[in-house]
């Protein structure tokens, strides 16, 4: 007899005793019940209202559901290409820079995963969690600092005569991924870095004495076992990306339009709010769609491995 | 099939010492242990072989060649490792084809000898399937495949056996041995078991504390050890303090306390040297059979405990512990605890060694 017998009784229906095995079984789901409810207040009715009311007939100024069912905001949106426009131009900067962030972030996990002696490594983490440390805001004015056109950046380069015109790296779609990555890169490299040290250091050491060089032995071990922590990072990534208001907002100067700001202008300027619901959406389900891509993508390079 | 040469290989961490100047050779087709307890420097030395380990110091030289600065790739030896380092993205398959396809071997070929490879090692129909999905033994049998396949000059174990149960352990012991002794194959094996180390190995080098104490024969090893670490290393001992009397070709005469006892000699031994008295405890004699050598000492019976094949006293000779195991025989009874009892051992039975 296993503790499932024990607990279980033939009074319970099934549909209830799969949410407590769900939950994590009968006996500790209660430890996660303030944290269910707090997702349920305060993430899970307010989306679900805003799916709600993304199914409403736009009236500016309306907040409340019309419970009026209709297609209106979603047709609107595919069929004008300044807004599927803007969602593509999302999933580009988001594929982008969670591309940049993995390549910059890799040999910095790597390294921080192989170094051994523990003062050392503590002493790098501080320096990855150093960048999360002041707000958002903050450091984009402090990169505006850097890339403006009078900036630090263009100022030496044009004191020092190399250019005529200042080089454009802000209020444009590089000065926004820039922005994006310098967020994100933290948080690659701290999903990366766990993964890295499990690889257990005798695979490498068993590749290169069955004669792969160090080159081989990276791309066709280190690499592969990497995997799970190459997709989530690029996952979380992409996700902070393509929903990210403040960067685009900041960096592009209003002159990079992604959803998040099309969504920003609907409601706050224009207050339809059921329009800009209806981009939420859109962008939600992008979000949840390259979850599903990359679940499928994951199976595949784990060899088996689930 | 090649010799291995380990020419004053050393090898220091910042200022401490991990291995003292070594040097030793194997023969062609040899099954080499190197056994000690942790920390004395063997897995060092099976690293500096492997080419992961850069030495400070000396040459590995296999079949002729220093390989001390090649890269591990270009060494052309095998190793398993004590977890099997089974590759787990890779199907059982993959993981013996990858030394082939790092070689460049023509894919069908490859098909074809890693399938000879898993009927080699009795895993035939294994193919497909992946680390999670074998046993322990299992995984040692692909590692063994997996470093086979690619015909190495050499083949080092370090502890292969040390992850597995005991009844599998001792099948894979004598597996293992079959299996190099029909490929003729140089074998370096590291172990800090010394039963294993004494059922598989052609010879053993016993270390201890970054050196090498003694290299010889199990044999050797077991009833010669060269000094008392060794002695207290493999297997059990009774050790007795003794002072020599007279030595006589082949045998030496001691004084335990106001007794005297008979031991094999050995070289540079002088009368009046304080040395140390080794005895097995399948060696020592209890009772009637005591009784009838030479000159016997006498003890108490402390107590006893019952193994089956064997009764295992404790027995205190002139305040020494000694330790007795005597075989079980149906004419013998037990002796009680606190019985005076003759105590004795055939001289060629003990030996001598320095502290």
């Amino acid at each position: 007899m296993n503790t499932m017998d024990l607990t279980s009784s033939p009074y319970q229906n099934s549909f209830g005793r799969s949410v407590r095995v769900f939950l994590g079984g009968s006996r500790v789901f209660w430890l996660i019940l303030p944290a269910f409810a707090f997702f349920l207040i305060f993430f899970f009715v307010p989306v679900l209202s805003l799916f709600l009311i993304s199914l409403d007939k736009p009236v500016a100024g309306v907040v409340e559901p019309q419970w009026s069912f209709t297609a209106t905001n979603f047709i609107r949106f595919f069929t004008r290409d300044t807004y599927y426009g803007a969602a593509l131009r999302s999933i580009e900067m988001a594929t982008l820079v969670a591309l940049i962030t993995l390549v910059l972030g890799y040999p910095l996990a790597f390294m921080i995963a192989r170094t051994e002696n523990p003062g050392r490594n503590t002493f790098y983490m501080i320096l990855v969690l150093c960048a999360m440390q002041l707000d958002m805001v903050i450091r984009l004015y402090g990169l505006m600092v850097l890339l403006g056109d009078n900036g630090l950046i263009n100022r030496a380069l044009l004191d020092a005569g190399w250019i005529e015109e200042p080089l454009p790296l802000m209020y444009n779609f590089s000065g926004v991924v820039i922005g994006l990555v310098q967020f994100s890169l933290p948080l690659m490299v701290l999903s990366l870095i766990g993964v890295i040290r499990s690889i257990n250091p005798s695979l490498e050491e068993a590749a290169r004495s069955l004669g792969a060089t160090r080159r081989a032995a990276f791309w066709r071990i280190i690499v592969p076992l990497s995997m799970p922590g190459i997709l989530a990072g690029s996952l979380l990534v992409f996700a902070i990306s393509i929903s990210s208001y403040v960067v685009p907002a900041l960096m592009g100067g209003w002159k990079v339009i992604v959803m998040p700001i099309h969504i920003y202008q609907q409601i706050a300027e224009l207050g339809k709010w059921q329009f800009g619901a209806a981009i939420a959406v859109v962008l939600f389900a992008t979000s949840v769609l390259a979850v599903v891509v990359y679940q499928r993508y994951a199976a595949i390079t784990a060899g088996g491995r689930t | 099939m090649s010799t291995v040469e380990i020419v004053e290989l050393t090898k220091s961490y910042g200022g401490t010492l991990a291995l003292s100047p070594t040097s030793f050779r194997v023969e062609e087709g040899e099954f080499f242990s190197l056994l000690g307890p942790s920390g004395c420097g063997k897995t060092t030395t099976l690293r500096m072989i492997a080419g992961f380990v850069a030495p400070t110091g000396g040459a590995v030289v296999i079949g002729g060649e220093d390989l001390t600065f090649l890269p591990p790739e270009r060494r052309g030896i095998g190793i398993v490792f004590q977890n099997y380092a089974i590759f787990p993205h890779m199907n059982v398959f993959d993981n013996i084809a990858f030394g082939l396809l790092m070689r460049k071997v023509p894919k069908p070929e490859i098909a074809k000898r890693v399938m000879e490879a898993l009927d080699q090692v009795g895993l035939s129909g294994y193919h497909a399937r992946f680390q999670r999905e074998l046993s322990g033994g299992e995984q040692q049998r692909v590692a063994l495949a997996r470093v086979l396949i690619t015909e190495p000059r050499i083949l080092l174990l370090d502890e292969p056996l040390s992850a597995l149960d005991k009844k599998l352990r001792e099948e894979m012991k004598y597996w293992i041995k079959e299996l190099q002794r029909n490929l003729k194959i140089t074998t370096i094996y590291v172990t800090h078991d010394q039963g294993e180390a004494l059922t598989m190995s052609d010879r053993i080098a016993v270390m201890n504390k970054g050196s090498v104490a003694q290299i010889g024969t199990p044999d050797d090893i077991y009833e010669r050890p060269a000094s008392r670490f060794v002695t207290e290393f493999i297997g059990e001992s009774n050790i007795l303090d003794v002072v020599v009397q007279s030595v006589d070709g082949g045998l030496c005469k001691v004084s335990i306390g106001d007794k005297v006892a008979l031991a094999r000699s050995r070289l540079g031994l002088a009368v009046g040297d304080v040395a140390a008295l080794v005895v097995r405890p399948e060696q020592v004699l209890l009772g009637e059979d005591a009784a009838q050598s030479a000159n016997p000492l006498s003890g108490v019976v402390l107590d006893h405990t019952y193994q089956g094949s064997f009764i295992r006293y404790r027995v205190d000779v002139g305040g020494h512990k000694l330790v007795a195991e005597v075989a079980n025989r149906s004419d013998q009874s037990i002796i009680a605890d606190g019985t005076k009892v003759a105590v004795a051992w055939q001289a060629e039975g003990a030996s001598l060694t320095t502290n």
